[in-house]
């Protein structure tokens, strides 16, 4: 799975031999679902049994409140598919606090395990 | 306290706004930086615009290199003016029954009054054929003025518009001149109207409210992209600063609020934006048009919000949040406008005004 970014939506990368789902960029689609509903479908087939652990690197610079419904879903969606396979790298730019505190919030409302990491 | 909704209690509100330009489909006046960057937001506004009446498509390129030329023309006196860019020079368009005009007014130096008058008087007094062989002159000629702009750029601005270019020079209290043009351009049957005086008074206002960008128009995504753009460069100087990126958060979110929820009129989402500049941050104001049964559920929303402190906003939202994967509403995540009241500084204020045969005209205003 392959998203190129654009203008108003981030890149979504899913790189199987190095176990990463990446999304990285802007996040403001004014129709988000229609944006994440493949995403969030993909999340909820693949299998994770014997694959060793799943990193999803979040680094994205805005995402509008529509957004963070989604990727909060899809963190869900992994949440479920056990904690102990799933690592959640939350990325911002160094100093940006707001970013560093919307990490911090969906840290809280998923039980995955966080690293934050200030670029 | 401030109130948001009337920082400069000049009494330009976006409900002003609306209400006063209510025949304008589209308004877009600017005081902010001057620079390159912001080129590409103009014609991104302008473009999306002019695609939506197809009876001006066909001018799309016209009045694009109207635009850039207009705005460029700002540039370049402002490389060569003493006087500080911001407070004096303002661009702004609008487009209005069936016709574009672009008003600008910048500073000249006292000594360039003259020279300039009679550039454009004499590009005013020729015709297609005459402006065209004035054009070739120039151009082998080479007589490039000394701030090189050659004249050539006046020549091809009364070409493409096909009007005369209206000007006037204004002397303000502290001695400085004002340049003031319009260029227009407009399908034959539309007559001309002059917006010199409305564009000095809307400078006037912006001036004195320290508005840097001004805005009333269709609010559908490819609108608001360019309007992000332009707030970044406006608040985060050349590098984009965390405050740039509280503003787009917030202006992002507000814009959408407008893009989702109001009423159509014309078959457009319509709002209005401003974005001022203030001791303690900025002012972002939005208004829009929306349904009666629609206030009711906002109004609700926004005390929930107002009866808030930063650390029960923070819950609230975080309630919200949490709320919004069991929503069966795909489209809406029902925390916009606690997100809004969060990334900011903590307050929202609003109003809502009844509108003529319309609905309610809903203001609301945040400080980043």
């Amino acid at each position: 799975m392959h998203f190129k970014p654009t203008i108003d939506t981030p890149e979504v990368r899913f790189d199987p031999d190095g176990k990463l789902l990446a999304i990285k960029g802007r996040s403001l689609p004014e129709d988000a679902w229609t944006f994440y509903k493949p995403v969030i479908e993909w999340a909820r087939e693949i299998s994770l049994n014997g694959k060793g652990t799943l990193t999803i690197e979040l680094f994205l610079e805005y995402f509008n409140s529509s957004s963070g419904r989604y990727l909060l879903e899809l963190l869900a969606t992994f949440e479920k598919k056990g904690k102990d396979r799933i690592k959640v790298i939350w990325m911002y730019e160094n100093e940006d606090e707001l970013m560093a505190e919307k990490g911090e919030e969906f840290s809280g409302l998923v039980d995955l395990p966080f690293t934050f990491k200030p670029a | 306290m401030l109130n948001y909704l009337f920082p400069g209690k000049q009494g330009l509100s976006t409900h002003s706004i609306f209400r006063e330009n209510a025949e304008v489909k589209l308004l877009f006046a600017y005081r902010g930086a001057m620079n390159e960057e912001i080129t590409e937001g103009i014609l991104g506004i302008s473009e999306n615009t002019l695609e939506d009446h197809t009876s001006m498509a066909p001018a799309n390129r016209k009045v694009s290199f109207l635009l850039v030329e207009c705005f460029q023309n700002i540039l370049r006196h402002r490389e060569r003016s003493e006087y500080e860019p911001t407070k004096d020079a303002m661009f702004s368009f609008r487009s209005f029954d069936e016709a574009f005009y672009i008003n600008s007014i910048n500073a000249v130096a006292h000594n360039d009054m003259k020279k300039l008058t009679e550039k454009v008087e004499l590009v005013n007094s020729l015709d297609r054929n005459e402006l065209k062989e004035l054009y070739r002159k120039q151009l082998s000629q080479s007589e490039f003025s000394e701030r090189g702009g050659a004249g050539l750029g006046l020549i091809e601005l009364a070409r493409k518009s096909g009007q005369p270019i209206r000007y006037s020079f204004n002397s303000d209290p502290d001695g400085i001149v004002e340049f003031h043009n319009q260029v227009s351009f407009r399908k034959d049957q539309a007559s001309e109207q002059n917006f010199s005086l409305q564009a000095s008074k809307l400078r006037r206002l912006m001036e004195k409210e320290n508005i840097l960008l001004l805005y009333k128009g269709d609010l559908s995504q490819r609108s608001i992209m360019p309007l992000l753009a332009m707030a970044e460069i406006n608040t985060g100087g050349q590098k984009r600063s965390m405050m740039a990126r509280k503003v787009g958060h917030v202006l992002v979110e507000m814009l959408q609020n407008i893009s989702r929820h109001a009423s159509p009129i014309n078959g457009l989402r319509e709002g209005v934006m401003t974005i001022s500049a203030h001791d303690d941050g900025y002012i972002i104001r939005t208004g829009n048009v929306i349904t009666p049964a629609q206030m009711a559920a906002l109004r609700k929303n926004l005390q929930e919000i107002e009866a808030c402190d930063h650390q029960q906003l923070r819950e609230l939202h975080r309630e919200k949040f949490r709320d919004s994967l069991n929503r069966e509403d795909k489209y809406s995540s029902g925390l916009g406008l606690v997100q809004i009241a969060r990334d900011g500084k903590g307050r929202i204020d609003y109003r809502f005004d009844p509108v003529h045969n319309q609905g309610v005209f809903f203001s609301l205003a945040v400080m980043v």
